[in-house]
C-alpha cells in the first residue's frame, strides 16, 4: 500500500483518515485537484491520478488500482518500480491519442504523432496534446466527474483540434472499479486521422498481464491473446492476470454502440498494451485479412465534432461483463 | 600536476593488467573481473542448487543480463519459475526425480538436491581465474546418486567483453538414468529486456529466430539479444563444446528468457523439431561412469541485426571449439 500512497503523493493515514471521516460504507467518489494532477478516491481510497502538467505531452490516467489498492498499470515511466519493463515510455497507463493526424499545415505527408510523443522518440513529427484546464471537477455519492480541456497543437503550433473529455467515476460495486470516458474531439481545421493501429484510447497493463507471465486477452468472439485479438472487431476486449501479490484482476475495455466505427478493432500487443481504435482498418490487415479492403481514415470538416465513448472496467477475475455491458450500451 | 599525471598513468595502465579476483563469504563466493563486480557463485543451501547471480556486463553495474527475482527480488520483475535463479545447472528427470525445480516453493513429490559441499579451488589470477567446486545430487530418499564437480574459469580478455567456461563432470555412484528430458541441463534466466516481447530475440547458428524458429533444434550455440537498462544492446551466447555428449545439443528455450542447453534432449523436443521424434537422448550411467559437459559464455556488446550476429558468435564459437 505504502507504495501507491507514496505514488499518489499522499501521506500513509491519507486514505485513512479519509475513511474515518466519511462514512465508509456510502460509495463516494473524490477528487483532490493539485497544481499539475487530480488524485481520484473511490470509497475512501485511492484509485488514480490525472496528470496534465506542463511536461506532460499527452494527459494521462496513472495508476489504476483495484479496489484493494493493487496496480492494473506499469509503473514506468510515470512512477517507475525497479525492474519494470522499460520500453515505450509513451505507454503511460491509460492515454488518449492517435499515431497519424492530418492538418492544413503540416509538413508530414503522413500526418503528424499525436501518440509516440514522448521526448524520447527521435521523430521529427512529435506533436503535443496540451492540457488547458478543468472544466468540471464534482465529486459525488454515486459517482464523481471530472472534466478537462486539451488542444491538439502540431509541431508548427497551430492548434487542430479542441479535446473535450469528461471522466465519471464509479462507486459502485464497490469491490470494482468502473469509470466512462466521454470524448469530443472539435476540428479547429480540418483534420483527417489516418488508417494506422494506434488510435485512440490506449492502456498499458503490468508485467503480470503478459502472456509470458500468466496473462490473458479475450475478446467478444472468444478469441485469445494478440494472435487471435489484435486487428479484429469486438464490442470489448478483456484482460485477465494474477498480479504479483496474488490478487486476481480482470481488466475490461468497452466500445460504445454509437460510437464511429463499432465495433472497433484493436490493437493489441502481448505485453499487455491496447487501443481502442475507431480508425484503423486496412492497417490490420496483416492480422485480420478481412481488414485489408476497409478504409478507416476520417476527416472532420473545421468545426466539425465526433463523439466517443468508451468504458473501462477493473473487477475481480471470474465477474461476469454482461451487467456493465448492458448499463454502458444503455446511456 | 606531476602528481596527477602520474595517478592517471597508473589507472590507465590498470586496464592492461586484468585481474579475477575472488571474495570468499559464508554463503558463496564474490566473483570480480578487472575490478568491476561480475557474479556471484551463490552455494544455495537452502534452495536446492548452486547458482551464479548476477551475471553483469563490463560495466559491473545496475544493467544485469540476468533476472533478478527471485535472488535479488525487484517490484516490478516477473516472479514466474522461482527456480531460475541466473545460471543454474540441474535436470528434471533423473531416476525419476526431480533435480531442476526443486526450490522449496515448487510443487511435486519427488525432487532431489544439489547440495554444495566445498571449494576446491579458488585461483585468482591476472588472465584468468578458476573456481572449483564439489556438490552432491541426492536423492529425496537421502541417497547420494552423484558426484558433481564443476570448474568455472573466468577470462579478463578481451575486455570488452566477459567470457567463462563452465567445465562439468558428473560421477555415479549408482547406477543413474537421465531420462531424454525438456529441463537438462545447464539453465539461463534473462532479464525482462531479453524477452521476445520487449525487444529480446534469440538465433542459432542456422539462423533460426526465437523459440519458434530454435526450440529443440540442434545447434552448436545460441545467442540472446536484448537491449539492457543501461540502454546498451548486449548479447549472451552460451556454446556447447565439440566433444560433448550429443554435440550440436538440442536447446530449450522459451520467449520469456530463458534457455538450457541439453544433452538429454531428445524426442522430448519433437513437439518443436519433427525430425527428434525418433531420437533417444536418454543416458544411464553405471556406478562409476564420469560424463563430462563443457560450455561456455560470453556477453558482449551485441550487433543490430541477424546476420552480422551469427557472423560474429560463430567466429567466437570457433574459438572455444579448438
Amino acid at each position: 500500500m505504502t507504495r501507491f500512497h507514496r505514488r499518489l503523493g499522499l501521506p500513509a493515514l491519507g486514505p485513512l483518515a479519509l475513511s474515518l471521516c466519511c462514512s465508509p460504507l456510502a460509495a463516494q467518489v473524490r477528487f483532490d485537484v493539485r497544481h499539475d494532477s487530480v488524485a481520484i478516491d473511490v470509497n475512501g481510497k485511492p484509485f488514480s491520478v490525472l496528470h496534465f502538467g506542463k511536461a506532460v505531452r499527452m494527459p494521462h490516467l496513472h495508476p489504476l488500482l483495484t479496489a484493494s489498492g493493487s496496480a492494473v498499470t506499469r509503473g514506468f515511466p510515470v512512477a517507475p518500480l525497479p525492474g519494470d519493463a522499460t520500453d515505450r515510455p509513451n505507454h503511460r497507463g491509460l492515454t488518449i491519442g492517435a499515431q497519424r493526424v492530418k492538418g492544413p499545415t503540416g509538413s508530414f505527408a503522413w500526418g503528424e504523432n499525436f501518440f509516440d510523443n514522448d521526448p524520447s522518440n527521435a521523430g521529427p513529427d512529435k506533436a503535443a496534446i496540451a492540457f488547458q484546464e478543468l472544466a468540471g471537477v464534482a465529486s459525488g455519492e454515486d459517482s464523481g466527474t471530472l472534466s478537462m480541456v486539451a488542444h491538439w497543437i502540431s509541431h508548427e503550433g497551430d492548434v487542430w483540434l479542441i479535446e473535450r473529455r469528461k471522466m465519471t467515476f464509479h462507486g459502485k460495486p464497490a469491490d470494482c472499479r468502473v469509470f466512462d470516458i466521454d470524448l469530443e474531439l472539435e476540428a479547429v481545421e480540418q483534420v483527417t486521422f489516418g488508417d494506422y493501429q494506434s488510435s485512440i484510447v490506449a492502456l498499458r497493463l503490468d508485467l503480470p498481464f503478459d502472456d509470458h507471465y500468466g496473462g490473458r486477452v479475450v475478446n467478444a468472439a472468444g478469441g485469445v491473446n494478440e494472435a487471435q485479438v489484435r486487428g479484429r472487431r469486438s464490442p470489448w476486449l478483456d484482460w485477465t492476470a494474477t498480479l504479483r501479490n496474488g490478487e486476481k484482476v480482470a481488466v475490461a475495455m468497452f466500445d460504445h454502440p454509437a460510437n464511429l466505427d463499432y465495433p472497433a478493432r484493436w490493437q493489441v500487443r502481448a505485453k499487455g498494451f491496447f487501443m481502442v481504435n475507431p480508425f484503423g482498418r486496412q492497417s490490420f490487415a496483416r492480422f485480420d485479412p478481412t481488414a485489408a479492403n476497409e478504409n478507416g481514415e476520417h476527416t472532420l470538416a473545421r468545426g466539425e465534432k465526433l463523439r466517443l465513448r468508451y468504458r473501462v472496467v477493473i473487477r475481480p477475475a471470474g465477474r461476469e461483463l454482461d451487467g456493465f455491458l448492458k448499463e454502458f450500451a444503455s446511456q | 600536476v606531476a602528481l596527477l599525471l602520474s595517478i592517471a598513468s597508473l589507472s590507465l595502465s590498470l586496464p592492461l593488467h586484468g585481474q579475477v579476483r575472488f571474495d570468499e563469504k559464508s554463503d558463496g563466493v564474490a566473483i570480480q573481473i578487472n575490478s568491476k563486480p561480475f557474479s556471484f557463485l551463490h552455494f544455495g543451501r537452502e534452495v536446492g542448487k548452486p547458482h551464479l547471480h548476477p551475471l553483469l556486463t563490463i560495466s559491473g553495474g545496475p544493467d544485469p543480463v540476468t533476472r533478478a527475482f527471485p535472488v535479488d527480488p525487484l517490484p516490478g520483475d516477473s516472479t514466474d519459475s522461482p527456480h531460475h535463479r541466473g545460471l543454474t545447472i540441474g535436470a528434471q528427470k533423473v531416476n525419476g526425480q526431480d533435480f531442476w525445480e526443486n526450490d522449496p516453493g515448487s510443487a511435486g513429490p519427488a525432487k532431489g538436491t544439489i547440495a554444495f559441499q566445498e571449494l576446491t579451488a579458488v585461483a585468482g589470477g591476472d588472465d584468468r581465474g578458476t573456481l572449483s567446486m564439489l556438490a552432491h545430487w541426492i536423492s529425496r530418499e537421502g541417497r547420494l546418486w552423484l558426484v558433481e564437480r564443476r570448474t568455472m574459469t573466468f577470462y579478463t580478455n578481451p575486455a570488452e567483453r566477459r567470457t567463462f567456461d563452465i567445465d562439468l563432470e558428473l560421477e555415479a555412484m549408482e547406477p543413474v538414468t537421465f531420462d531424454d528430458q525438456q529441463n537438462a541441463i545447464i539453465g539461463l534466466r534473462l532479464a525482462l529486456p531479453f524477452d521476445t516481447h520487449y525487444d529480446g530475440w534469440v538465433a542459432n547458428a542456422a539462423g533460426g529466430l526465437n523459440e519458434a524458429g530454435v526450440r529443440g533444434r540442434r545447434s552448436p550455440w545460441l545467442v540472446w539479444i536484448g537491449i539492457t537498462s543501461g540502454g546498451q544492446r548486449m548479447g549472451v551466447a552460451i556454446f556447447d563444446h565439440p566433444s560433448n555428449l550429443n554435440h550440436p545439443t538440442r536447446w530449450e528455450v522459451q520467449d520469456k528468457g530463458f534457455l538450457m542447453a541439453n544433452p538429454f534432449g531428445g524426442r522430448a523436443f519433437a513437439p518443436f523439431d519433427p525430425t527428434a521424434a525418433k531420437e533417444d537422448a536418454a543416458h544411464t550411467m553405471k556406478r562409476g561412469d564420469k560424463l563430462r559437459l563443457r560450455y561456455r559464455i560470453v556477453i558482449y556488446p551485441a550487433e543490430r541485426e541477424v546476420p552480422e550476429t551469427v557472423g560474429k558468435v560463430g567466429g567466437l564459437f570457433a574459438q572455444f571449439g579448438r
